[in-house]
């Protein structure tokens, strides 16, 4: 258990590298260690149960049921589990709260997946039992994430599609996961049941289908990320006319970023751009969204205002041959220029555009601007 | 007091296996005769609470088997030890032993803590850390008894218990049957079909063929059946086959 924790954290670890220093996100990677966990805990389960199995083959009625006497056959094992789960969580994701919507459904499908492996080991040999946990396991922990469809990937308590600073998680995919963790925990129990074993199994098959169109009910419109639009407080802060907005995990990066940011709109009013008095990394009708990251350099700054100025990739686009392509890297391209923090190839388009007068310039821009709007024939599928 | 009213029982898509079968368990140590199929394991099945009777009613000290309500007690006190011993893989009798204790109701520091006495009682106490699935066959069916004494029931249901084992290890095994009842004043059936040392062994006899009973009285009177044969164990068989006949 002990090598299995450290590849279920070095997993998870591995992971919440790949995120930002965003609560919600490093706790939904931390659960990722239940890739690793999940299946040796099943197997374990199915092991102990195993042990008990003679009782239950034997039919000697007790006044213990077989679903206490389960209980109590995997109890060390789900304890363990959880505490490596918990210990994962701790180390990765830090010290600060739990994200209920994230790590209800991490433990629910731990605990689930224990009863299930406790019951299997109950119907068949162990011998049997413990690879057929381990394998299931891992497919059900691992493949869904390459599978259609995308909802399948929400049903096993991690989600690792989770989440940019901009999002939060979607309650429905917290609720199909926690949908299914009962599913699981009810076949537990019903083939852990005095019932036949032809009948237990059809009657764990029938609801396994239905605990699958149940979840995906709910989860079916959750694609292909797990995640919904952030609605939090963002920090904002005033320079001359302009105010930017950021994120609370970004707000180290406010005081540099109003420097650069000045600067860059400054520059662009110099050479006649009437810059946007609104920079947000939240939603905005009126401003210009851009989104940082932590530890940005000032070029990355830039590079994000001079996105949140260009103009947005037109509908068309995702269906037809974006014919304005170009003409949007030469906007950026002289974006990036006018700011002050990029110079320009000396024999490119943009260099020429610099040397002519201000209202030269904008009207050239203009005219780049409305051919981005331009989409070409439509493409052909696939 | 276990007794069984006109119960009648049959496996699925077979003939009845028991018909109408009445018999109030009486006190004290009681054998179930028999040929293979006369319905003797089904019956002690049916008065564990294994089976359920289609037909007729089981109760223990007036109260039915079947009722939910009253069915913790009823099998707190009515202990069945099946013909074939669980010993469950990797565990040491002492476990075995508490886990059963567990299973009829006891608590975990409780089971544990009776574990050892139980084990003394059947002649264990020497392997009580021992592995149990390395216990010999005799040992086994000690074993088993410990587990069915667990509660200290009322009513002891031994199908079969000396089955396989030589002529040492089953008078061992019916000795350590006369101490059970002597400290748990516990009701026994045994179901065997084996008549030596009837004489010594048990109070009752009953004898079932093809799902009847045949037969239901004391050692004596079935003695008695078998009159014209010379010593007990003659005397024994003359009365079981004039009791049972062709089916031996």
């Amino acid at each position: 258990m002990p090598v299995v924790l450290v590849l279920g954290w070095a997993h998870g670890h591995a992971e919440a590298r790949l995120v930002e220093q965003y609560s919600i996100a490093l706790q939904a990677q931390a659960f990722t260690a239940m890739f690793i966990l999940l299946p040796v805990a099943a197997a374990l389960a199915a092991w102990e149960a195993g042990a008990i199995r003679p009782v239950t083959l034997a039919k000697v009625p007790n006044v213990v049921g077989t679903t206490r006497q389960l209980f109590r056959a995997i109890a060390v094992v789900v304890g363990l589990a959880i505490a490596c789960l918990t210990a994962c969580y701790l180390t990765i994701a830090g010290l600060a709260l739990p994200n209920a919507a994230v790590a209800v459904p991490g433990f629910a499908v731990m605990v689930a997946a224990c009863l299930l492996g406790g019951a299997v080991g109950l119907v068949i040999p162990r011998v049997v039992a413990v690879p057929v946990c381990l394998t299931l396991g891992y497919v059900f922990m691992v493949f869904p994430q390459a599978w259609a469809p995308y909802w399948l990937r929400d049903l096993n308590g991690t989600y690792s599609g989770c989440c940019a600073v901009n999002e939060t998680l979607d309650p429905r995919a917290t609720w199909a996961a926690l949908i299914f963790a009962a599913a699981l925990a009810l076949t537990a129990l019903m083939l852990a049941s005095a019932a036949k074993t032809i009948a237990k199994i059809l009657a764990s098959l029938l609801l396994a289908t239905v605990a699958l169109a149940a979840a995906g009910q709910v989860a079916g419109a959750v694609a292909p990320a797990p995640v919904v639009a952030r609605h939090a407080s963002l920090i904002c802060q005033r320079a001359d006319v302009t105010t930017f907005c950021v994120w609370p995990e970004h707000q180290t990066q406010l005081g540099h970023l109003l420097t650069v940011g000045t600067r860059v709109i400054r520059s662009w009013r110099i050479h006649g751009l009437a810059a946007p008095s609104l920079f947000t990394e939240g939603t905005s009708t009126n401003g210009a969204v851009f989104g940082t990251r932590s530890e940005a350099s000032s070029q990355d700054l830039v590079g994000a205002l001079v996105e949140a100025v260009s103009p947005p990739f037109p509908a068309c686009a995702a269906t037809h041959i974006y014919a304005g392509e170009t003409h949007r890297q030469l906007v950026g391209e002289w974006l990036l220029a006018a700011s002050g923090y990029g110079q320009p190839a000396t024999d490119s388009v943009v260099s020429h555009v610099l040397r002519t007068s201000r209202g030269a310039q904008i009207r050239w821009l203009g005219m780049q601007v409305r051919e981005t709007e331009k989409c070409g024939s439509a493409r052909s599928a696939p | 007091m276990l007794r069984f009213d006109k119960v009648s029982f049959a496996y699925r898509r077979r003939r009845n296996v028991l018909i109408d079968v009445s018999w109030v368990v009486p006190s004290g140590r009681s054998v179930l005769l028999g040929p293979n199929g006369a319905g003797k394991s089904t019956l002690l099945k049916i008065g564990a609470g294994a089976l359920k009777s289609q037909v007729g009613a089981v109760t223990l000290d007036g109260a039915l088997s079947s009722r939910s309500s009253a069915r913790k007690t009823y099998l707190r006190n009515v202990s069945w030890m099946p013909q074939e011993i669980v010993v469950l893989p990797g565990m040491s009798c002492r476990e075995c032993v508490a886990y059963h204790a567990w299973l009829k109701g006891l608590g975990r520091s409780a089971s544990w803590d009776a574990a050892p006495a139980l084990l003394d009682i059947v002649g264990l106490s020497d392997r009580l850390d021992e592995v149990a699935s390395s216990l010999s066959g005799g040992q086994r069916r000690r074993l088993g008894l410990a587990q069915a004494l667990v509660a200290s029931p009322k009513v002891l249901l031994l199908d079969e218990p000396t089955a396989g084992l030589d002529p040492a290890q089953r008078a061992r095994f019916r000795q350590t049957m006369h101490d059970v009842v002597a400290r748990f004043e516990t009701s026994i059936v045994v179901s065997t079909h084996q008549v030596d040392d009837l004489v010594d062994a048990f109070d009752t006899v009953a004898v079932m063929n093809r799902g009847e009973f045949v037969f239901i009285g004391s050692v004596a009177d079935f003695m008695h059946l078998g009159d014209s044969a010379g010593g007990p164990l003659e005397r024994a068989e003359a009365a079981y086959s004039a009791l049972v006949g062709a089916d031996v």
